[in-house]
C-alpha cells in the first residue's frame, strides 16, 4: 500500500492557518466588544442629547436653558452640557453635548424661536 | 483519507471560526453604523427644525408688518428666493442650508384658509394628509451637500371664541336674561380702564351711544352699567364761534373692592331707568333696583389671563357656584394666569399693539363712495340690500337693493335703517319701530359713521319674525353698531362685522366674525321697569338668545350712554348668547394665531 506523502506538508500548513486566522478573530473580540460599546453609548448620548434639545423647545421663553448633569445609565456616567446662543432676540442656538469617560461627545445642534409659544 | 480528512476538517473548521468571526464583526460594525446613522437623523430633523424656527421668525415678522387683517394672506409668498437657515459649522462639521421648497414637484402648500383637507406634494393619488387650516411645508436639509427633505405640517389658528378686554360679564339666567354658553376658550385681557385711570377729550369721546332713538335699548342696557363714572375734568373751552372744546373726562375706576376680570353668573346689580320731567323737559335718572341672582352661563373652555396693561395687575375670575337646581359647575376648563399672549412681556406695549391692530377698523381709500340717492332717501331705507351685481342676485323681493360695483364699497355718514308702526293696546298706543333690515349679499362695505337697524327691541311682530342683519360678505361701521331687535341671519361663507362699538339686543345666528375695537353689549329685551313707565308688550317675551358661530373680539370698554353723565356700559357684556368657536370664519384673524408645528417627518422624493 503506497503512503501519500504531503500529510507533515498539510498539518504545517493547517496549524499556519490557524496560527494566522485564530490571533486575527481573537483580535476581533476587543475590538467588537469596543465597538459594540461605543454603538451602544452613542445611541444612549443621542437619545439623552435629543431628549434635551426637545425639553429646551417646550420651556418658556424667560426660562434659562444652559443646562450641566451627570446621568447613570447602567454602569455609565454620562455628562450632560446644554449652552444657549442668542442669535437675535427671538432666534436661540441651542447646542447639547453628551460624552462618557473615553468617548468623544455627541452634539446635537438646533435653533429655537423664542418670540413667541 | 484519514489524515485528509482531519485536514478538511481543521480547515472548514478554520473557514467556519473565520466566517462566525467576520459575521459578528460585520454586524457590531452595523450596530455602531446604525448609531451614527440615528444620530446624523436626529441632527438633520434638529436643522430642520431650526429651519422651522426661521420660518417662525419670518412668518410673524410678516404679519406684525401687515397693514390690515381684512383679508388672509398668504404666507408662503413670503419666504420666495431666502433660506431658512444657513450656519458654517465650528467643528469642521461642514455647512448646513435650509431651504424652504416652493417650487417643483414636491412643494411646500398653503392650505391655511380652506376647511377642507388636500393633496401633499407626497401623497399617492387618493391621498389627502394636508389638515385643514394649515401650511404644509417641505424643508430641504442640506448638510454638506447631502439634501434631506422633511414635510412639517403648521397650524396657524386663532384660538379663541372671546378675546376681550376685561372685565367680562357673562350673567345668567333670570327673569331678565337667558343663560350664556361659551363654548371655546376665552382670552381676558387687562383693560387699561381697571387698572388705571384714563383721561378722553370728550369731544373725541368714543361712540357715545345715541340712544336717543331708541330709549328702549337704553333701558334694556341700565342692567349692566358697570361701577365707572367719568367725571369732568376743567370747564372745556370755546374755540371761536361755532367750536366747543367740551370738557375732558376723567374715567374713575373703582378700586375697592377690584372688579374680577370676568365673572360668570352671580349676582347682578339692576338699575331702572326713571322718566323725570322739569317743565317741558323730559329726562331720565338710574335708580338702583335690588340684585338679582343669576345662573346657568356656562364657558366650555379653557380662560387665559393676559396683564397686557401698562400697570399689570392680577386677574380675578369671578365663577358664582349658585346653581339654583343644577349643581354642575361653571366653568369647564382651566384658568391660566399671565399668559403671555403673542410671546409678549406683561405690561409691554408689543401685546397692546398686537390688539390695536386686531381691532383695527379697516377704511381702505380704495372702496369707492357708493352715491346711489336710495341710500339717504328715508322711505327706502326700511329694507336695504347691498349686492355685488356680479355674484348675487340683481334683486331680491321686500329688499330695495343698491349695487356695489366690484363688491367693495362705502357710504358716507351715518346709515339709519328704521320706520315706525303704531299699535294699540287697549287704550294705550305704542309706537314701535318696523323693519330695520340690511343684507349685505357677497360684498363689503363700509358704513362711514353709525350704523342703527331699529326693530325696537321686537324680534317678531304680528307672529312674523323679522330679520335685522342678514347675508354673507365683510360690513365694516367706523362707529356704532346698533342692532335693536330683529334677527341676525349669517349664514354660508358668513358674515364679518368690523365696528367701533356696537350694541346688540337680537336673537339668531351668526355664521362669521365680530370684531369691536371700543366696546360691545349684548343685551336683554327685559328690564326693570319704572313706576312711571308705560310697559311695553315684548316685556312678557321670554329672552331671546343670539348664537355666534365664529368668534368675537372686542378691544376696550368705552361704550358710554349719552344723557346719563358718568354712566356707561364700562365692561364686555355677554347677555342672551351662545358663542361657539368656529375656525372657520376666523380667516381674517387666524393669521393673528401662534403657529404651531403640528408633525414633521422625513420624506424620501
Amino acid at each position: 500500500m503506497k503512503r501519500r506523502g504531503g500529510s507533515l506538508l498539510e498539518v504545517v500548513l493547517a496549524v499556519g492557518l490557524l496560527s494566522l486566522t485564530i490571533p486575527l478573530l481573537l483580535n476581533l473580540i476587543p475590538t467588537g466588544l469596543n465597538s459594540l460599546r461605543h454603538a451602544d453609548q452613542l445611541t444612549v448620548a443621542t437619545s439623552l442629547a435629543s431628549y434635551r434639545v426637545d425639553q429646551a423647545a417646550r420651556l418658556p421663553p424667560d426660562t434659562p436653558l444652559a443646562l450641566r448633569e451627570q446621568i447613570q445609565v447602567g454602569r455609565v456616567t454620562y455628562t450632560l452640557v446644554r449652552a444657549a446662543y442668542a442669535v437675535d432676540p427671538e432666534l436661540t442656538d441651542v447646542d447639547v453635548a453628551v460624552w462618557a469617560d473615553g468617548m468623544h461627545p455627541v452634539t446635537l445642534t438646533t435653533r429655537l424661536y423664542r418670540g413667541s409659544h | 483519507m484519514e489524515r485528509r480528512g482531519s485536514l478538511l476538517t481543521v480547515l472548514l473548521l478554520t473557514v467556519a471560526v473565520a466566517v462566525t468571526g467576520l459575521a459578528i464583526a460585520s454586524s457590531l460594525l452595523t450596530h455602531l453604523t446604525l448609531s451614527s446613522s440615528l444620530k446624523e437623523s436626529v441632527q438633520s430633523e434638529l436643522w430642520a427644525r431650526a429651519g422651522f424656527a426661521g420660518f417662525l421668525q419670518r412668518a410673524h415678522q410678516a404679519q406684525s408688518d401687515a397693514q390690515s387683517l381684512n383679508e388672509a394672506r398668504p404666507v408662503l409668498s413670503a419666504f420666495e428666493g431666502h433660506e431658512l437657515l444657513y450656519r458654517r459649522e465650528l467643528e469642521g462639521e461642514g455647512l448646513v442650508q435650509v431651504f424652504l421648497e416652493l417650487h417643483g414637484s414636491h412643494a411646500s402648500i398653503d392650505n391655511s384658509s380652506q376647511s377642507m383637507a388636500v393633496r401633499s406634494s407626497f401623497d399617492a393619488a387618493n391621498q389627502t394628509s394636508v389638515p385643514p387650516f394649515c401650511l404644509d411645508l417641505v424643508l430641504r436639509v442640506e448638510h454638506n451637500g447631502r439634501p434631506r427633505w422633511f414635510e412639517a405640517a403648521v397650524q396657524q389658528v386663532w384660538p379663541y371664541a372671546l378675546a376681550a378686554v376685561g372685565p367680562i360679564v357673562i350673567p345668567g339666567g333670570s327673569e331678565y336674561t337667558a343663560p350664556s354658553r361659551i363654548h371655546g376658550r376665552v382670552l381676558a385681557l387687562q383693560s387699561e380702564l381697571a387698572s388705571q385711570e384714563l383721561l378722553w377729550d370728550a369731544y373725541t369721546f368714543p361712540r357715545i351711544l345715541k340712544l336717543d332713538s331708541t330709549a328702549g335699548l337704553k333701558a334694556a342696557l341700565i342692567p349692566f352699567i358697570g361701577p365707572e363714572r367719568t367725571e369732568p375734568v376743567g370747564q372745556g373751552s370755546q374755540d371761536g364761534e361755532d367750536h366747543i372744546n367740551p370738557p375732558v373726562l376723567r374715567l374713575v375706576p373703582p378700586h375697592n373692592p377690584p372688579r374680577p376680570r370676568l365673572s360668570l353668573n352671580g349676582p347682578l346689580p339692576l338699575n331702572r331707568l326713571d322718566e323725570v320731567s322739569e317743565g317741558d323737559r323730559v329726562g331720565y335718572i338710574i335708580n338702583p333696583a335690588g340684585h338679582v341672582e343669576t345662573h346657568g352661563s356656562v364657558i366650555e373652555g379653557d380662560v387665559d389671563l393676559c396683564e397686557n396693561s401698562p400697570s399689570p395687575a392680577p386677574a380675578i375670575v369671578e365663577e358664582s357656584t349658585t346653581q339654583l337646581s343644577d349643581p354642575e359647575q361653571a366653568l369647564h376648563g382651566d384658568v391660566h394666569h399671565n399668559v403671555q399672549w403673542g410671546g409678549a412681556e406683561p405690561g409691554s406695549s408689543s401685546g397692546r399693539a398686537r390688539m390695536a391692530k386686531i381691532v383695527e377698523v379697516p377704511n381702505p381709500a380704495d372702496w369707492p363712495y357708493l352715491n346711489d340717492p336710495r341710500l339717504v332717501d328715508p322711505p327706502y331705507r326700511t329694507h336695504l340690500r347691498l349686492a355685488d351685481p356680479d355674484q348675487a342676485p340683481a334683486s331680491m323681493t321686500g329688499y330695495v337693493t343698491v349695487p356695489v360695483p366690484g363688491g367693495k364699497g362705502r357710504i358716507q355718514g351715518d346709515l339709519i335703517l328704521a320706520g315706525t308702526e303704531t299699535q294699540f293696546s287697549g287704550d294705550q298706543q305704542y309706537s314701535f319701530a318696523e323693519y330695520g333690515a340690511l343684507n349685505i349679499d357677497h360684498c363689503s362695505v363700509l358704513v362711514n359713521g353709525n350704523l342703527l337697524l331699529n326693530n325696537g327691541g321686537m324680534s317678531t311682530m304680528n307672529g312674523n319674525q323679522h330679520l335685522a342683519l342678514t347675508g354673507t360678505g365683510t360690513l365694516v361701521v367706523n362707529g356704532l353698531l346698533t342692532v335693536d331687535g330683529g334677527i341676525l341671519d349669517a349664514g354660508g361663507s358668513g358674515l364679518v362685522i368690523y365696528c367701533r362699538s356696537f350694541v346688540i339686543r337680537s336673537s339668531g345666528q351668526l355664521n362669521g366674525l365680530l370684531i369691536a375695537a371700543e366696546g360691545g353689549t349684548f343685551t336683554t329685551g327685559r328690564y326693570p321697569q319704572s313706576a312711571t313707565s308705560m310697559e311695553s308688550p315684548f316685556q312678557d317675551q321670554e329672552p331671546t338668545v343670539l348664537t355666534i358661530r365664529g368668534g368675537l373680539v372686542i378691544g376696550a370698554n368705552r361704550l358710554q350712554m349719552r344723557g346719563s353723565a358718568g354712566h356707561g356700559v364700562t365692561q364686555t357684556t355677554l347677555a342672551n348668547v351662545n358663542l361657539e368657536y368656529a375656525p372657520e370664519y376666523l380667516h381674517g384673524l387666524n393669521q393673528f394665531g401662534d403657529l404651531r408645528l403640528l408633525t414633521m417627518k422625513e420624506r424620501q422624493p
